[in-house]
Protein backbone atom coordinates (compact mmCIF):
# COMPACT_ATOMS: atom_id res chain seq x y z
CA UNK A 1 0.00 0.00 0.00
CA UNK A 2 2.48 2.52 0.91
CA UNK A 3 4.64 1.18 -2.02
CA UNK A 4 2.18 2.98 -4.19
CA UNK A 5 2.00 6.11 -2.19
CA UNK A 6 5.91 6.53 -3.45
CA UNK A 7 4.95 5.81 -6.57
CA UNK A 8 2.81 8.52 -6.88
CA UNK A 9 4.79 10.95 -5.02
CA UNK A 10 7.81 10.05 -7.32
CA UNK A 11 6.13 11.18 -10.27
CA UNK A 12 4.78 14.30 -8.60
CA UNK A 13 8.31 15.16 -7.78
CA UNK A 14 9.31 14.13 -11.03
CA UNK A 15 6.56 16.46 -12.69
CA UNK A 16 7.40 19.75 -10.46
CA UNK A 17 11.10 18.98 -11.79
CA UNK A 18 9.97 19.51 -14.95
CA UNK A 19 7.83 22.47 -14.81
CA UNK A 20 10.86 24.10 -13.21
CA UNK A 21 12.93 23.15 -16.52
CA UNK A 22 10.48 24.79 -18.57
CA UNK A 23 9.79 27.54 -16.66
CA UNK A 24 13.41 28.01 -16.78
CA UNK A 25 13.35 27.72 -20.57
CA UNK A 26 10.71 29.82 -20.94
CA UNK A 27 12.31 32.51 -18.33
CA UNK A 28 15.78 32.67 -20.77
CA UNK A 29 13.81 33.36 -23.88
CA UNK A 30 15.65 36.09 -24.45
CA UNK A 31 19.25 35.26 -23.05
CA UNK A 32 21.83 35.48 -25.88
CA UNK A 33 22.41 31.57 -27.36
CA UNK A 34 20.84 30.16 -24.31
CA UNK A 35 20.70 26.39 -24.98
CA UNK A 36 17.23 25.22 -23.76
CA UNK A 37 16.78 22.21 -21.42
CA UNK A 38 15.04 18.81 -20.69
CA UNK A 39 14.23 16.53 -18.85
CA UNK A 40 14.33 12.60 -19.28
CA UNK A 41 12.32 10.14 -16.93
CA UNK A 42 13.14 6.06 -16.16
CA UNK A 43 11.42 3.78 -14.84
CA UNK A 44 12.50 2.69 -11.18
CA UNK A 45 13.99 -0.66 -9.92
CA UNK A 46 11.11 -3.57 -10.35
CA UNK A 47 10.48 -5.59 -6.67
CA UNK A 48 9.71 -9.50 -6.48
CA UNK A 49 6.31 -8.89 -5.16
CA UNK A 50 5.84 -12.87 -3.62
CA UNK A 51 9.19 -11.91 -1.71
CA UNK A 52 7.08 -8.91 -0.04
CA UNK A 53 4.74 -11.73 1.25
CA UNK A 54 2.27 -11.13 -1.56
CA UNK A 55 -0.03 -13.75 -2.46
CA UNK A 56 1.68 -14.75 -6.00
CA UNK A 57 0.67 -17.61 -8.37
CA UNK A 58 3.21 -20.49 -6.63
CA UNK A 59 5.52 -21.50 -10.06
CA UNK A 60 4.70 -19.00 -12.59
CA UNK A 61 7.99 -18.54 -15.09
CA UNK A 62 9.52 -15.26 -14.24
CA UNK A 63 9.16 -13.76 -11.16
CA UNK A 64 6.01 -11.21 -10.70
CA UNK A 65 7.69 -7.73 -9.92
CA UNK A 66 6.08 -4.58 -9.40
CA UNK A 67 6.80 -1.23 -10.18
CA UNK A 68 8.36 1.60 -8.23
CA UNK A 69 8.02 4.40 -9.45
CA UNK A 70 9.58 6.83 -11.83
CA UNK A 71 12.48 9.42 -11.55
CA UNK A 72 14.72 12.16 -13.26
CA UNK A 73 17.60 10.34 -15.41
CA UNK A 74 18.95 13.46 -17.27
CA UNK A 75 18.66 16.96 -17.69
CA UNK A 76 19.69 17.18 -21.27
CA UNK A 77 20.83 20.16 -22.86
CA UNK A 78 19.40 20.78 -26.57
CA UNK A 79 22.88 21.86 -28.12
CA UNK A 80 21.17 23.04 -31.48
CA UNK A 81 21.97 26.72 -32.92
CA UNK A 82 19.67 29.50 -31.91
CA UNK A 83 18.27 31.64 -35.00
CA UNK A 84 20.68 34.12 -35.59
CA UNK A 85 20.03 37.97 -35.19
CA UNK A 86 21.18 40.83 -36.62
CA UNK A 87 22.38 43.87 -34.48
CA UNK A 88 24.90 45.61 -36.59
CA UNK A 89 27.04 45.79 -33.46
CA UNK A 90 30.67 45.34 -34.42
CA UNK A 91 31.72 43.35 -31.39
CA UNK A 92 28.81 41.28 -31.86
CA UNK A 93 29.73 37.54 -33.02
CA UNK A 94 27.29 34.75 -33.05
CA UNK A 95 29.05 31.13 -34.21
CA UNK A 96 27.15 29.15 -36.57
CA UNK A 97 28.03 25.15 -36.20
CA UNK A 98 29.61 23.64 -33.31
CA UNK A 99 32.23 25.34 -30.98
CA UNK A 100 32.81 28.18 -28.30
CA UNK A 101 34.43 31.21 -27.75
CA UNK A 102 37.31 30.54 -24.48
CA UNK A 103 37.04 33.34 -21.87
CA UNK A 104 39.58 33.94 -19.23
CA UNK A 105 37.60 33.43 -15.68
CA UNK A 106 39.03 35.40 -12.50
CA UNK A 107 40.65 32.59 -11.10
CA UNK A 108 42.79 31.47 -13.79
CA UNK A 109 40.46 28.78 -15.39
CA UNK A 110 38.56 28.74 -18.77
CA UNK A 111 35.15 28.90 -19.34
CA UNK A 112 33.35 28.52 -23.31
CA UNK A 113 30.79 30.88 -23.87
CA UNK A 114 28.70 31.18 -27.46
CA UNK A 115 27.15 34.45 -26.48
CA UNK A 116 29.38 36.45 -28.30
CA UNK A 117 27.89 39.57 -27.19
CA UNK A 118 31.70 41.00 -26.29
CA UNK A 119 32.52 44.47 -25.13
CA UNK A 120 36.20 46.16 -25.52
CA UNK A 121 38.42 46.91 -21.83
CA UNK A 122 40.52 49.40 -20.87
CA UNK A 123 43.65 48.07 -22.59
CA UNK A 124 42.11 47.27 -25.88
CA UNK A 125 41.04 43.03 -25.25
CA UNK A 126 37.32 41.82 -25.99
CA UNK A 127 35.57 41.02 -22.66
CA UNK A 128 32.04 39.52 -21.79
CA UNK A 129 29.34 41.33 -20.19
CA UNK A 130 30.51 40.40 -16.95
CA UNK A 131 34.42 42.00 -17.77
CA UNK A 132 36.11 38.69 -17.99
CA UNK A 133 38.54 38.14 -21.06
CA UNK A 134 38.27 36.45 -24.51
CA UNK A 135 40.99 34.53 -25.96
CA UNK A 136 40.77 36.92 -28.54
CA UNK A 137 44.06 39.41 -30.17
CA UNK A 138 44.19 42.58 -28.30
CA UNK A 139 42.70 45.50 -30.66
CA UNK A 140 44.23 48.50 -31.85
CA UNK A 141 42.53 52.14 -31.40
CA UNK A 142 38.95 52.61 -31.36
CA UNK A 143 38.76 54.50 -34.89
CA UNK A 144 39.80 51.21 -36.70
CA UNK A 145 37.32 49.34 -38.45
CA UNK A 146 37.38 45.93 -37.15
CA UNK A 147 36.48 42.60 -39.25
CA UNK A 148 36.34 39.03 -38.66
CA UNK A 149 36.02 36.50 -41.60
CA UNK A 150 33.98 33.23 -41.33
CA UNK A 151 36.82 31.27 -40.74
CA UNK A 152 38.06 33.75 -37.88
CA UNK A 153 40.70 35.96 -39.70
CA UNK A 154 40.65 39.40 -37.65
CA UNK A 155 41.54 42.67 -39.49
CA UNK A 156 41.80 46.10 -38.73
CA UNK A 157 41.25 48.75 -41.46
CA UNK A 158 42.14 52.42 -40.46
CA UNK A 159 40.15 55.83 -42.02
CA UNK A 160 42.91 55.80 -44.52
CA UNK A 161 42.33 52.49 -45.62
CA UNK A 162 45.47 50.69 -44.72
CA UNK A 163 44.52 46.89 -43.69
CA UNK A 164 46.25 44.86 -40.88
CA UNK A 165 45.71 41.45 -39.97
CA UNK A 166 45.45 40.99 -36.16
CA UNK A 167 45.48 37.36 -35.95
CA UNK A 168 43.33 33.90 -36.18
CA UNK A 169 40.11 33.44 -33.43
CA UNK A 170 40.59 29.78 -32.22
CA UNK A 171 37.42 28.12 -30.89
CA UNK A 172 37.08 25.15 -28.27
CA UNK A 173 35.64 22.41 -29.79
CA UNK A 174 34.30 19.17 -27.68
CA UNK A 175 33.20 15.82 -27.95
CA UNK A 176 30.11 15.90 -25.96
CA UNK A 177 28.96 19.69 -26.14
CA UNK A 178 25.73 18.77 -23.94
CA UNK A 179 28.23 17.09 -21.37
CA UNK A 180 29.32 21.39 -20.31
CA UNK A 181 28.51 22.20 -16.93
CA UNK A 182 26.29 25.76 -16.90
CA UNK A 183 28.11 28.21 -14.98
CA UNK A 184 25.50 30.77 -14.92
CA UNK A 185 25.67 34.46 -17.17
CA UNK A 186 25.99 32.04 -20.59
CA UNK A 187 29.64 30.79 -19.52
CA UNK A 188 30.83 27.14 -19.84
CA UNK A 189 32.60 24.90 -18.31
CA UNK A 190 33.96 21.30 -19.03
CA UNK A 191 33.31 18.56 -17.53
CA UNK A 192 34.22 14.97 -17.35
CA UNK A 193 31.04 14.15 -19.36
CA UNK A 194 31.58 16.76 -22.42
CA UNK A 195 35.47 15.94 -22.99
CA UNK A 196 38.70 17.96 -22.75
CA UNK A 197 38.30 20.96 -25.55
CA UNK A 198 39.72 20.78 -28.36
CA UNK A 199 41.12 24.33 -29.72
CA UNK A 200 41.28 24.89 -33.15
CA UNK A 201 40.04 27.13 -36.05
CA UNK A 202 36.54 27.58 -36.79
CA UNK A 203 36.22 24.24 -38.92
CA UNK A 204 34.49 22.94 -41.85
CA UNK A 205 31.23 22.63 -40.06
CA UNK A 206 31.82 25.80 -37.98
CA UNK A 207 31.54 29.73 -39.48
CA UNK A 208 31.91 32.97 -37.05
CA UNK A 209 29.50 35.90 -38.24
CA UNK A 210 29.77 39.41 -36.98
CA UNK A 211 27.29 41.56 -36.71
CA UNK A 212 25.09 38.92 -34.97
CA UNK A 213 24.02 37.61 -32.32
CA UNK A 214 22.40 33.64 -31.99
CA UNK A 215 19.38 33.86 -30.34
CA UNK A 216 18.01 31.16 -27.28
CA UNK A 217 17.01 27.76 -29.01
CA UNK A 218 13.97 27.62 -26.86
CA UNK A 219 10.61 27.15 -29.31
CA UNK A 220 7.93 28.75 -26.65
CA UNK A 221 4.81 26.50 -28.67
CA UNK A 222 6.75 23.30 -27.13
CA UNK A 223 7.62 24.77 -24.02
CA UNK A 224 3.55 25.85 -23.42
CA UNK A 225 2.82 22.32 -24.26
CA UNK A 226 5.23 20.72 -21.99
CA UNK A 227 3.73 23.26 -19.57
CA UNK A 228 0.16 21.69 -19.87
CA UNK A 229 1.24 18.22 -20.48
CA UNK A 230 3.17 18.40 -16.98
CA UNK A 231 0.13 20.09 -15.57
CA UNK A 232 -1.80 17.39 -16.73
CA UNK A 233 0.42 14.69 -15.37
CA UNK A 234 0.54 15.88 -12.17
CA UNK A 235 -2.76 15.80 -11.13
CA UNK A 236 -3.29 12.27 -12.74
CA UNK A 237 -0.75 11.21 -10.48
CA UNK A 238 -2.60 13.16 -7.49
CA UNK A 239 -5.08 11.40 -7.99
CA UNK A 240 -3.51 7.98 -7.82
CA UNK A 241 -2.37 8.99 -4.63
CA UNK A 242 -6.15 10.24 -3.48
CA UNK A 243 -7.32 6.69 -4.48
CA UNK A 244 -4.56 4.97 -2.12
CA UNK A 245 -5.90 7.24 0.27
CA UNK A 246 -9.29 6.52 0.29
CA UNK A 247 -8.13 2.37 -0.02
CA UNK A 248 -6.33 3.31 3.24
CA UNK A 249 -9.33 5.06 5.08
CA UNK A 250 -11.63 1.94 3.88
CA UNK A 251 -8.92 -0.46 5.13
CA UNK A 252 -9.22 1.79 8.52
CA UNK A 253 -12.99 1.01 8.65
CA UNK A 254 -13.00 -2.58 8.62
CA UNK A 255 -13.55 -2.18 12.37
CA UNK A 256 -16.15 0.15 13.90
CA UNK B 1 -17.16 -18.63 8.44
CA UNK B 2 -13.63 -17.52 9.48
CA UNK B 3 -11.74 -18.94 5.76
CA UNK B 4 -14.99 -16.07 4.49
CA UNK B 5 -13.02 -13.59 6.17
CA UNK B 6 -9.27 -14.42 4.88
CA UNK B 7 -10.81 -14.67 1.02
CA UNK B 8 -12.19 -10.80 1.72
CA UNK B 9 -8.68 -10.03 2.57
CA UNK B 10 -7.09 -11.44 -0.08
CA UNK B 11 -9.18 -9.98 -2.32
CA UNK B 12 -8.33 -6.27 -1.02
CA UNK B 13 -4.90 -7.11 -1.14
CA UNK B 14 -5.02 -8.22 -4.60
CA UNK B 15 -6.33 -4.50 -5.37
CA UNK B 16 -3.53 -2.76 -3.59
CA UNK B 17 -1.18 -4.20 -6.24
CA UNK B 18 -3.45 -3.63 -8.80
CA UNK B 19 -3.05 -0.17 -7.70
CA UNK B 20 0.33 -0.10 -7.36
CA UNK B 21 0.79 -1.03 -11.23
CA UNK B 22 -1.49 1.58 -12.13
CA UNK B 23 0.21 3.70 -9.70
CA UNK B 24 3.85 2.97 -11.69
CA UNK B 25 2.05 3.22 -15.09
CA UNK B 26 0.99 6.77 -14.58
CA UNK B 27 4.21 7.84 -12.84
CA UNK B 28 5.86 6.65 -16.00
CA UNK B 29 3.30 8.31 -18.51
CA UNK B 30 6.08 10.35 -19.21
CA UNK B 31 8.99 8.07 -19.54
CA UNK B 32 10.09 7.80 -23.10
CA UNK B 33 10.19 3.61 -23.83
CA UNK B 34 8.34 3.09 -21.46
CA UNK B 35 5.58 0.51 -21.41
CA UNK B 36 2.47 -0.60 -19.63
CA UNK B 37 1.82 -3.29 -16.81
CA UNK B 38 -1.44 -5.05 -15.94
CA UNK B 39 -1.99 -7.01 -13.21
CA UNK B 40 -3.39 -10.14 -13.56
CA UNK B 41 -5.16 -11.87 -11.17
CA UNK B 42 -6.61 -15.50 -10.50
CA UNK B 43 -8.56 -17.18 -8.21
CA UNK B 44 -6.45 -19.29 -6.25
CA UNK B 45 -6.30 -21.52 -2.65
CA UNK B 46 -8.67 -23.98 -4.43
CA UNK B 47 -10.07 -26.53 -1.70
CA UNK B 48 -11.82 -29.72 -2.34
CA UNK B 49 -14.74 -29.53 -0.40
CA UNK B 50 -15.88 -33.03 0.94
CA UNK B 51 -18.85 -34.45 2.64
CA UNK B 52 -17.19 -36.46 5.66
CA UNK B 53 -19.81 -39.96 5.54
CA UNK B 54 -20.80 -41.39 8.82
CA UNK B 55 -19.92 -44.78 8.47
CA UNK B 56 -16.95 -44.45 6.20
CA UNK B 57 -14.60 -41.45 7.14
CA UNK B 58 -11.62 -43.42 4.74
CA UNK B 59 -13.92 -42.63 1.58
CA UNK B 60 -13.51 -39.52 0.02
CA UNK B 61 -17.15 -38.05 -1.31
CA UNK B 62 -16.21 -34.72 -2.99
CA UNK B 63 -19.30 -32.13 -3.38
CA UNK B 64 -17.14 -30.23 -5.61
CA UNK B 65 -14.64 -27.05 -4.85
CA UNK B 66 -14.09 -24.10 -3.15
CA UNK B 67 -11.85 -21.06 -4.01
CA UNK B 68 -10.31 -19.28 -0.97
CA UNK B 69 -9.14 -15.97 -2.52
CA UNK B 70 -7.34 -14.57 -5.19
CA UNK B 71 -3.64 -15.06 -6.26
CA UNK B 72 -1.27 -12.49 -8.68
CA UNK B 73 -1.11 -14.29 -11.45
CA UNK B 74 1.70 -12.29 -13.42
CA UNK B 75 2.37 -9.17 -14.83
CA UNK B 76 1.83 -8.82 -17.83
CA UNK B 77 3.34 -5.99 -20.21
CA UNK B 78 1.60 -4.44 -23.30
CA UNK B 79 4.32 -3.77 -26.00
CA UNK B 80 1.80 -2.04 -28.21
CA UNK B 81 3.61 0.89 -29.47
CA UNK B 82 4.11 4.08 -28.37
CA UNK B 83 3.24 7.08 -29.63
CA UNK B 84 6.32 8.93 -31.60
CA UNK B 85 6.81 12.52 -30.79
CA UNK B 86 9.32 14.66 -32.82
CA UNK B 87 12.56 15.97 -31.14
CA UNK B 88 14.57 16.99 -34.11
CA UNK B 89 17.66 15.59 -32.90
CA UNK B 90 19.86 13.46 -34.57
CA UNK B 91 20.38 11.44 -31.77
CA UNK B 92 16.67 10.52 -30.64
CA UNK B 93 16.09 7.22 -32.36
CA UNK B 94 12.28 5.45 -32.14
CA UNK B 95 11.33 1.98 -33.06
CA UNK B 96 7.93 1.51 -34.91
CA UNK B 97 6.85 -1.68 -34.99
CA UNK B 98 8.65 -4.52 -32.75
CA UNK B 99 11.70 -4.28 -31.80
CA UNK B 100 14.79 -3.54 -29.24
CA UNK B 101 17.60 -1.49 -29.03
CA UNK B 102 20.97 -3.05 -27.36
CA UNK B 103 23.25 -1.83 -24.69
CA UNK B 104 25.39 -2.82 -22.59
CA UNK B 105 25.45 -2.36 -19.24
CA UNK B 106 28.09 -3.72 -16.32
CA UNK B 107 25.58 -6.37 -15.42
CA UNK B 108 25.26 -7.76 -19.08
CA UNK B 109 23.65 -7.07 -21.78
CA UNK B 110 20.14 -5.60 -21.90
CA UNK B 111 17.36 -4.26 -24.17
CA UNK B 112 15.40 -1.30 -24.40
CA UNK B 113 12.99 0.64 -26.21
CA UNK B 114 14.23 4.00 -24.91
CA UNK B 115 15.93 5.82 -27.78
CA UNK B 116 16.98 9.14 -26.32
CA UNK B 117 20.77 8.56 -27.10
CA UNK B 118 23.39 10.75 -26.33
CA UNK B 119 27.33 11.15 -26.93
CA UNK B 120 29.97 10.61 -24.15
CA UNK B 121 33.31 12.16 -23.60
CA UNK B 122 34.56 9.61 -26.24
CA UNK B 123 32.09 10.04 -28.94
CA UNK B 124 30.74 6.76 -27.97
CA UNK B 125 26.50 6.48 -28.10
CA UNK B 126 25.24 6.24 -24.79
CA UNK B 127 21.50 5.79 -22.81
CA UNK B 128 21.17 8.34 -20.33
CA UNK B 129 22.82 6.64 -17.72
CA UNK B 130 25.70 6.21 -19.88
CA UNK B 131 25.19 2.72 -21.30
CA UNK B 132 27.00 1.76 -24.54
CA UNK B 133 24.21 1.13 -27.50
CA UNK B 134 26.02 -1.79 -29.09
CA UNK B 135 26.17 -1.64 -33.53
CA UNK B 136 26.99 -5.48 -35.09
CA UNK B 137 30.89 -4.48 -34.68
CA UNK B 138 30.35 -3.24 -31.01
CA UNK B 139 29.65 0.03 -29.19
CA UNK B 140 28.97 2.42 -31.43
CA UNK B 141 31.61 5.44 -31.93
CA UNK B 142 30.53 8.19 -34.41
CA UNK B 143 33.14 10.60 -35.80
CA UNK B 144 32.02 13.95 -36.54
CA UNK B 145 29.76 15.21 -38.84
CA UNK B 146 26.40 14.49 -39.73
CA UNK B 147 24.43 11.65 -38.62
CA UNK B 148 22.07 9.50 -40.55
CA UNK B 149 20.30 6.74 -39.48
CA UNK B 150 18.25 4.48 -41.85
CA UNK B 151 15.26 2.94 -41.00
CA UNK B 152 16.80 -0.07 -40.73
CA UNK B 153 19.48 1.15 -37.90
CA UNK B 154 21.91 1.31 -40.13
CA UNK B 155 24.48 4.74 -39.65
CA UNK B 156 25.94 7.38 -41.83
CA UNK B 157 28.17 9.71 -40.94
CA UNK B 158 28.15 12.20 -43.70
CA UNK B 159 27.34 9.24 -46.25
CA UNK B 160 29.69 7.43 -44.92
CA UNK B 161 28.73 3.80 -43.34
CA UNK B 162 30.09 3.40 -39.77
CA UNK B 163 28.05 0.78 -38.88
CA UNK B 164 24.52 -0.82 -38.24
CA UNK B 165 22.44 -0.81 -35.28
CA UNK B 166 22.16 -4.12 -32.91
CA UNK B 167 18.42 -4.16 -33.23
CA UNK B 168 16.54 -7.61 -31.98
CA UNK B 169 13.48 -8.90 -31.64
CA UNK B 170 11.78 -11.66 -29.34
CA UNK B 171 9.67 -14.46 -30.24
CA UNK B 172 8.11 -14.46 -26.60
CA UNK B 173 7.52 -11.04 -25.30
CA UNK B 174 6.26 -12.24 -22.06
CA UNK B 175 9.50 -13.50 -21.10
CA UNK B 176 10.79 -10.31 -21.06
CA UNK B 177 11.60 -8.61 -18.02
CA UNK B 178 11.59 -5.44 -16.86
CA UNK B 179 14.84 -4.24 -14.41
CA UNK B 180 14.17 -0.25 -14.44
CA UNK B 181 15.44 2.27 -16.47
CA UNK B 182 13.99 1.24 -19.62
CA UNK B 183 15.75 -1.69 -19.73
CA UNK B 184 14.78 -5.53 -19.82
CA UNK B 185 16.58 -9.01 -19.80
CA UNK B 186 15.43 -12.17 -21.43
CA UNK B 187 17.66 -15.73 -21.77
CA UNK B 188 15.70 -16.24 -24.72
CA UNK B 189 17.60 -16.14 -28.25
CA UNK B 190 17.79 -12.97 -30.48
CA UNK B 191 15.80 -13.38 -33.72
CA UNK B 192 15.45 -10.61 -36.91
CA UNK B 193 13.85 -7.26 -36.48
CA UNK B 194 11.68 -6.23 -38.58
CA UNK B 195 10.57 -2.71 -37.25
CA UNK B 196 12.03 0.70 -38.55
CA UNK B 197 13.72 3.30 -37.03
CA UNK B 198 12.60 6.60 -37.15
CA UNK B 199 15.27 9.36 -36.41
CA UNK B 200 14.82 12.54 -34.94
CA UNK B 201 11.68 11.11 -32.85
CA UNK B 202 11.09 9.01 -29.52
CA UNK B 203 8.65 7.05 -28.01
CA UNK B 204 6.40 8.45 -25.41
CA UNK B 205 4.74 5.64 -22.84
CA UNK B 206 2.04 3.52 -24.08
CA UNK B 207 -0.10 4.43 -20.93
CA UNK B 208 -3.41 5.40 -21.88
CA UNK B 209 -4.36 7.74 -18.72
CA UNK B 210 -8.05 7.10 -19.50
CA UNK B 211 -7.73 3.25 -19.80
CA UNK B 212 -5.79 3.82 -16.08
CA UNK B 213 -8.44 6.19 -14.02
CA UNK B 214 -11.22 3.58 -15.05
CA UNK B 215 -9.01 0.72 -13.81
CA UNK B 216 -8.05 2.98 -10.81
CA UNK B 217 -11.77 3.43 -10.14
CA UNK B 218 -12.76 -0.21 -9.98
CA UNK B 219 -10.17 -1.26 -8.07
CA UNK B 220 -11.37 1.31 -5.44
CA UNK B 221 -14.67 -0.03 -5.37
CA UNK B 222 -13.81 -3.58 -5.52
CA UNK B 223 -11.47 -2.69 -2.28
CA UNK B 224 -14.34 -1.08 -1.01
CA UNK B 225 -16.94 -4.31 -1.84
CA UNK B 226 -14.49 -6.39 -0.47
CA UNK B 227 -14.10 -4.28 2.94
CA UNK B 228 -17.89 -4.83 3.07
CA UNK B 229 -18.05 -8.77 2.75
CA UNK B 230 -15.00 -8.62 5.64
CA UNK B 231 -17.52 -6.03 7.96
CA UNK B 232 -20.23 -8.35 6.85
CA UNK B 233 -18.28 -11.57 8.34
CA UNK B 234 -17.72 -9.94 11.56
CA UNK B 235 -21.19 -8.85 12.05
CA UNK B 236 -21.68 -12.35 11.26
CA UNK B 237 -19.44 -13.73 13.73
CA UNK B 238 -20.31 -11.13 16.30
CA UNK B 239 -24.18 -12.29 16.43
CA UNK B 240 -23.13 -15.75 16.66
CA UNK B 241 -21.32 -14.72 19.43
CA UNK B 242 -23.72 -12.32 21.32
CA UNK B 243 -27.07 -13.51 20.09
CA UNK B 244 -27.36 -17.50 19.64
CA UNK B 245 -28.33 -18.88 22.98
CA UNK B 246 -28.91 -15.79 25.02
Amino acid sequence: MLRGISNAASALKAQQLKLDITANNVANLNSTAFKKKEVQFKDLLYQDIAKRGNAVLPGTEKPVTAGTGTAMSAIRTDTRDGLLQTTGRELDFAIIGPGYFCVLMPDGTEAYTRAGEFQRDREGYLVTPQGYRVQFPQLPAEEQELRISEDGIITATTPTGEVTILGQVMLAYFNNPAGLVHLGGNLYAASPASGAPQIAQPGPHTRIKQFALESANVDLVSEMTNMILSQRNFSLNARALQTLDEMLQTANNIRR
Amino acid sequence: MIRGLYTAASGMMAQVIRQETIGNNLANSDTVGFKQDLTLLQTGMERDVVRIPQKRLQQRNLIGSLDLGVLVNQQHTSFAQGPLQETGQALDLAIAGNGFFTVETPEGIRYTRNGAFNLDAERFLVTAEGYRVLGILGPVQLPEGEVQITPQGQILVDGQVIDTLRLVDFADLNQLQKVGSGLWTTEQEEIAFNGQVQQGYLEGANVQPAEEMARMVAVLRLYETNQRVLQAHDQLTGKIVNEIGT
